[in-house]
């Protein structure tokens, strides 16, 4: 099919198949606590409704932060979604990109001067520093024991069989980082509904909120493609087969890194997870990397 | 040349005649004349009339001509002569000319009642001096030398106190030692030897082994009371500051000297000797204790002039090293810097005599603010010539010292002079901040200022005029400027001159009060000319552009500051911008030095104008001067082993390794990142600007150089990276946990110029990344640090919790910070990202797997600090500081440009750093299509699917209802008014992530821990001096024993 062509569709369908994956998620929810839940299009439901709701921002909001704050959230979670399904784009970039959804997500948070925002905010930054340097050794060691950078030739079929277990550490971190990553219980400190009213979200509603929820579903489904394309795919699929597997190895990945946790644990505080990523996974990180270097230093 | 007054050799005796006639004449004219002004009078007449003989005969001696003069026809060695050689000539010449000065000094000086005695007894000392200078005969120099100190002991308790008296006393029982072992030593040369000539000695010394050697010591120790050697020195203390400072400046400055004449002798006389070599090892490590003790003991003092005194032991002690060496370098060495250190202390006397004179006291916190006039001025001149920084005469001395005690001794002795010399650099700098600060008015005597401001004068000519100072120590032959010292090749020329002299005109501008803006304006226009003419695609034009980048927003920025210093530093600035575009033009590292040192004096200048940060200036500058003396370790080293200043013999690794280093510490590699503290974040920030902006990239720059030429081992390099790595999480640690919007500036700035160390260290796509960030550095950096200026000047303060809610700024200002900081924190399309990128390709390419980790760590810190400082920024928009718009955009502009399209800046690189056969990956096909398993930057995909998310989010946006703004924020069941209380400033709310590394905070105090470490050293070291006589008195024992001892080994 034409290159063009299939961006276009990517683009239109990706976001609503992530918001079905939002969908799916909350049904798993519910189902774990024992409830129907709602059905998985309830999320396409959600987003229109909120596109038809009338908004009220306070009068000092800060318009051009709020704007770019919700460009850099959408795209650090739209180009990202296209390029993992796309197999295309460099790692690093890839990386990059999410961050700088983080960042909207703070610019977001800072264009309200309501204490609840800037706390979520402080919080937040606090939150993405600690998780992200589980990304990074993440993505070093990966990138190192399998030597690719771009997401074309990142692949577990790329290297011998004899190597795979390397990758369960940057894998491991990557199931540290998907809950956090994402904004779930136990770890979604910058949005916690009880104590501070979803942070940085307090004051958004209507499109906005529906333009900041879009983003964090297409962040999840990007990351949990993401996890499938380094370290869940065994061989080189293509063609149809590629978007089946996907697809389902996602919807797995997502019940287990989002879902089961989210029900299992409660939330905990800031200086906790702060405390807890910079010492386990940046540990485990360590370890890896020292692994990695012996293995380079033997010759393999 | 011949002298000018054509006279025969014998009136060399008018020199000895004038002031012993003028000894006579004061008291007898007295007696008939009670006017006390006629005493004055007469002395100055002598003391002139002397002074023409003395600078005709230096210049008789100095066309090669050694003037001997045969008293009353008896020929030695039974007869008495003089023979002037340059030692004699030269500090003949140095005693009349600061006698003559002092003389005029002590009219506005002294009390009136005592000119009759005191003028009386100077003419006797002068006489006394000079005898010891000229002769040939060892009996005449003793006799001479008892004239001298003897009335030097007389002189010192003018004012009769208990004080003076005590120190007079001192001086006077230990002088007396020391002439009684001189006299005891002839004595025992003339019963050996039956000749009291010093050259004929020379020619028959031999014989007597033992009893030479032992008559040699005795000399020695006698000679080294009189020239200020440890522990013989311990009358000195006490002795100078008891003193009148226009004798102490005639003590420090001369009579000191004439010791050291003696050892010179002494040398003369052993020169043929098996046991010559260990003399000069003895000396050699005579010299470089004397120095240490001196300068820990100056270190401590609270008197002024006992710092001062203490420091001309320490300066003796570098004279002597220098002379150990005895090869013509070291002597020439020893000559220049005992003409620069009479010059420079008698200066440096003087002058505190002036402001002591003013406040009545002689503690240095009482003397506090008493600098800002013409005295004080003088005094800086003196402690920038004494320390040797250019542009004074200092520089020279001390660089010949360095090279020549290197070239026979080694690197060992170099680096003790060296370490010893920082303490001198931060006693220094402490007491001149002292002095600058604000503070009382003193009134101004004229004789004083008339003497002082002369010498001083002098002083600063001599530094411009180095042809004089080489004709002088080379006895004519000027054999330095061609090789060791090559002070022509400093001189800039053709458009260079030109774009420099412009600086400097602008800089004079600036002072002007009135005429600043257009100082500034021309400045910054002859900064873009200079820049124009470096063009081209080279490696220092590259580095030019970026720093005058960096430069024209900090400037351009600052013409909105109005405070009195705000000129002041803006010529500072021009003058160090006009070093700065010297150091990058040219192929000698001599030049590089001699223009970074100047660079490195104006930035200390810069902290001065401010009183508050003046300490913080001492510490900075104190640090950044140690550094500089790893790179002038360097340079020395690289001078001596290729016998070149070339660059490109900079393939010599040792030296290429040790420049490396000191440009590596000045980019502030951990754990050396102190100083960022001091030189960043206490500093003002257009001053924290230029050095973070322009500074940093010259730093980056001869490292590159280092790093290009000379293949760095292997270990070496990887440590650098390594720590390089460190530093960029440890600083962006420091950064994220400031308390103040500088301090997040000044640990991002170290942390970003690390990451451009690593990427020049580690090579490759690296290189071209580290190059791309330098120029974002320059740009990014520079515009935040000129947004904190803005802050500073609508509010007052930096403080973030000063500012709390507040700290808003004009919407455009603000908007482009994000711009900026987005640019910092490395998120695509900026060129912050593209730098960083290339970064990662190449640490990952190399194998540096941990330090890519600490890169990208390194890069998510930076977005948290960034945010801080954009936090801190979102108040209520204010107005302020508009023209720092115009800057600010044209950064946004640059880093947003290259981050799209950052091809044509790599071109113009790969063809700048193709002479230094850097091989990296530049162009736009082998980034896109990269190497095999190379990464991609796809720019353009990016920018795409950038345009499309924007799309899309417009077309959710026209779907959907509309927005209204209307309300207040709702909170606690109330409207919600955001006050500076209850709007979070987000300081106190990171508390988790200072929790989690306060060790690094602490850690980061080592240097305070170093400078109590050496503080405690040197009060244990100068318990030497207990004050109690027959202590000095066994000393001076002890060291005859020692060098007897040492000397028959």
């Amino acid at each position: 099919m034409n290159i063009y062509i299939t961006y276009i569709l990517l683009g239109v369908l990706l976001p609503l198949i992530a918001l079905l994956y939002d969908g799916i998620e909350r049904k798993m929810t519910a189902r774990i606590q024992g409830r129907v839940g709602p059905p998985i299009t309830q999320s396409w439901l959600d987003f229109i409704k909120l596109l038809t709701k009338k908004v009220k921002l306070p009068e000092d909001t800060n318009m051009l932060m709020l704007f770019t704050g919700l460009v850099l959230m959408f795209a650090g979670a739209f180009i990202p979604l296209i390029m993992v399904f796309m197999r295309k784009g460099d790692l690093i970039l890839l990386m990059y990109l999410m961050v700088g959804g983080t960042l909207g997500i703070l610019l977001t948070g800072l264009a309200f001067r309501s204490p609840y925002s800037r706390v979520g905010v402080s919080r937040e930054m606090q939150m993405a520093f600690a998780y992200e340097i589980s990304f990074i050794f993440a993505i070093v060691i990966t990138i190192m024991v399998t030597g690719c950078r771009t997401l074309e030739s990142c692949n577990v079929s790329s290297i011998p069989l004899v190597k795979w277990p390397l990758l369960l550490i940057p894998f491991i971190l990557f199931l540290f980082v998907a809950p956090a990553k994402v904004g779930v219980v136990p770890v979604d400190i910058g949005e916690a509904e009880s104590e501070i009213a979803e942070g940085p979200f307090v004051e958004i509603g209507g499109r906005y909120l529906a333009i900041a929820k879009l983003s964090k579903s297409m962040k999840m489904l990007a990351l949990m493609q993401l996890i499938t394309l380094l370290y869940l795919l065994p061989a080189d699929v293509t063609g149809i087969w590629y978007w089946i597997y996907s697809f389902v190895i996602d919807g797995v990945l997502v019940f287990f890194t989002i879902s089961v946790v989210r029900n299992a644990a409660s939330r905990i505080k800031i200086d906790q997870a702060v405390k807890f990523y910079a010492t386990v996974p940046l540990t485990i990180g360590i370890i890896g990397l020292v692994i990695v270097y012996l293995m380079r230093g033997w010759g393999m | 040349m011949m002298g000018f007054l054509g006279l025969g050799d014998q009136w060399v005796s008018l020199l000895i005649v004038f002031p012993l006639l003028g000894a006579f004449l004061i008291p007898f004219v007295y007696a008939f004349v009670k006017n006390k002004k006629i005493s004055a009078w007469i002395a100055i007449l002598t003391t002139g009339a002397g002074l023409v003989v003395a600078i005709d005969t230096l210049m008789k001696v100095v066309s090669g001509h050694t003037i001997e003069v045969i008293m009353g026809g008896y020929m030695p060695p039974m007869g008495i002569n003089w023979k002037v050689d340059i030692w004699g000539a030269l500090l003949t010449t140095l005693i009349y000319f600061i006698g003559f000065l002092a003389t005029i000094y002590s009219m506005g000086y002294v009390k009136k009642d005592k000119w009759v005695q005191y003028f009386a007894t100077m003419q006797v000392m002068i006489a006394g001096a000079v005898g010891v200078a000229m002769t040939g005969d060892l009996f005449n120099m003793f006799v001479f030398l008892e004239v001298a100190s003897i009335s030097a002991y007389i002189l010192v308790s003018t004012e009769p106190e208990a004080s003076t008296l005590e120190a007079s006393f001192k001086y006077l029982v230990l002088g007396s030692m020391a002439t009684s072992f001189i006299l005891l030593g002839i004595g025992l040369l003339y019963g050996a030897y039956h000749t009291l000539n010093i050259y004929d000695i020379a020619s028959k010394i031999g014989a007597h082994p033992m009893l030479d050697i032992t008559a040699i010591a005795l000399l020695l120790v006698g000679l080294g009371v009189e020239g200020a050697m440890f522990p013989l020195n311990s009358w000195l203390p006490d002795a100078h500051p008891s003193a009148p400072s226009p004798i102490s400046a005639m003590l420090s400055g001369t009579l000191i000297k004439i010791g050291l004449v003696g050892i010179v002798r002494v040398l003369i006389m052993v020169k043929n000797t098996p046991y010559f070599d260990r003399i000069l090892f003895i000396l050699l490590v005579w010299g470089i204790t004397t120095s240490l003790w001196g300068e820990l003991s100056a270190l401590r003092q609270k008197d002024i002039k006992r710092m001062l005194a203490h420091s001309s032991s320490a300066q003796m002690g570098y004279i002597v090293a220098a002379l150990s060496t005895f090869t013509p370098v070291g002597i020439a060495a020893a000559l220049m810097h005992m003409l620069v250190h009479a010059l420079s202390k008698a200066l440096l006397f003087m002058s505190a005599g002036s402001m002591i004179e003013g406040r009545h006291t002689r503690d240095i916190e009482g003397l506090r603010g008493s600098g800002r006039n013409l005295s004080g001025t003088m005094f800086g001149v003196g402690v920038l010539s004494l320390v040797g920084l250019p542009p004074l005469p200092g520089f020279f001395s001390k660089f010949l010292i360095l090279v020549s005690v290197y070239q026979k001794w080694g690197l060992t002795p170099v680096i003790f002079i060296l370490l010893i010399t920082i303490a001198e650099v931060f006693y220094y700098l402490r007491t001149t901040a002292v002095i600058f600060d604000v503070g009382e008015k003193i009134k101004e005597n004229g004789y004083i200022l008339f003497s002082t401001i002369l010498l001083g004068i002098t002083v600063i000519v001599l530094g411009f005029m180095p042809h004089v100072l080489e004709h002088i120590a080379t006895v004519g032959k000027d054999t330095l400027a061609a090789s060791v010292l090559p002070y022509t090749s400093l001189m800039p020329s053709g458009n260079l001159f030109i774009a420099i002299s412009w600086l400097l005109g602008a800089a004079v501008i600036c002072l002007i009060p009135g005429l600043r803006i257009v100082g500034i304006l021309l400045g910054i226009g002859a900064g873009g000319y200079g820049v124009y003419t470096m063009l081209g695609a080279t490696v220092p034009a590259v580095v030019s552009v970026l720093a005058y980048l960096a430069v024209f927003g900090i400037v351009f920025a600052h013409m909105q500051g109005d405070g009195k210093a705000d000129g002041v530093k803006d010529a500072l600035l021009f003058v160090a911008f006009a070093s700065l575009m010297a150091v990058l033009n040219t192929n000698s590292m001599f030049v590089v030095l001699y223009f970074w040192e100047l660079m490195s004096v104006m930035a200390f200048f810069m902290f001065l104008t401010e009183p508050r940060r003046a300490m913080s200036g001492v510490n900075y500058s104190t640090m950044m001067t140690a550094f500089s003396y790893i790179f002038m370790l360097g340079i020395v080293v690289l001078y001596v082993n290729t016998g070149s200043y070339e660059t490109a013999k900079l393939s010599y690794v040792f030296a290429a390794i040790l420049i490396g280093v000191a440009m590596s510490l000045k980019l502030g590699v951990f754990p050396f990142h102190v100083w960022a503290e001091y030189g960043y974040k206490e500093a003002h920030p257009v001053v924290a600007g230029y050095l973070s902006g322009a500074v940093s990239k010259v730093a980056f720059f001869l490292l590159f150089i280092a790093a290009a030429y000379a293949t760095l081992p292997a270990k070496l390099n990887y440590i650098l990276i390594l720590l390089a790595g460190i530093s960029i999480v440890w600083a962006g640690y420091r950064a994220i946990v400031a308390d103040d919007l500088m301090g997040i500036l000044a640990y991002s700035s170290i942390s970003q110029m690390s990451y451009v160390l690593a990427g020049v260290l580690i090579g490759g796509a690296a290189m071209s990344g580290a190059w791309l960030h330098a120029l974002g550095h320059a740009v990014f950096e520079t515009g935040l640090f000129i947004v904190a200026y803005v802050i500073l000047l609508i509010y007052g303060t930096t403080k973030i919790d000063e500012l709390k809610g507040k700290g808003g700024v004009h919407p455009a200002i603000f908007y482009l910070s994000i711009v900026l900081f987005m640019s910092l924190a490395g998120v695509p399309p900026l060129s912050g990202f593209v730098s960083k990128w290339l970064m990662y390709q190449g640490a990952l390419d190399g194998g540096f797997g941990l330090v890519a980790v600490l890169m990208m760590i390194g890069s998510a810190m930076s977005m948290m600090y960034g945010l801080r400082f954009i936090i801190a920024l979102s108040g209520k928009p204010q107005k302020g500081g508009e023209l720092s718009i115009v800057p600010l955009t044209i950064y946004a502009l640059i880093t947003l440009g290259l981050g799209i399209y950052p091809w044509p800046f790599f071109e113009k690189l790969s063809v700048a750093l193709a002479p230094f056969k850097v091989n990296v990956p530049l162009t736009w096909k082998e980034l896109v299509l990269g190497t095999s398993g190379g990464g991609k930057y796809t720019a353009l995909m990016i920018i795409t699917l950038f345009v499309l998310s924007f799309i899309l989010f417009l077309i959710f946006y026209a779907l959907s209802a509309p927005a209204k703004r209307k309300g207040k924020v709702f909170r606690g069941g109330t409207f919600y008014e955001p006050t500076d209380e209850n709007l979070p400033a987000l300081g106190d709310m990171l508390w988790p992530m200072g929790h989690v590394g306060q060790y690094i905070s602490y850690f980061d105090t080592w240097h305070e821990g170093v400078a109590v470490f050496t503080q405690t050293a040197a009060d244990v070291l100068r318990g030497v001096y207990t004050g109690y006589l027959p202590d000095y008195a066994l000393y001076v024992s002890i060291t005859l024993a020692v060098v007897l001892k040492l000397a028959h080994i």
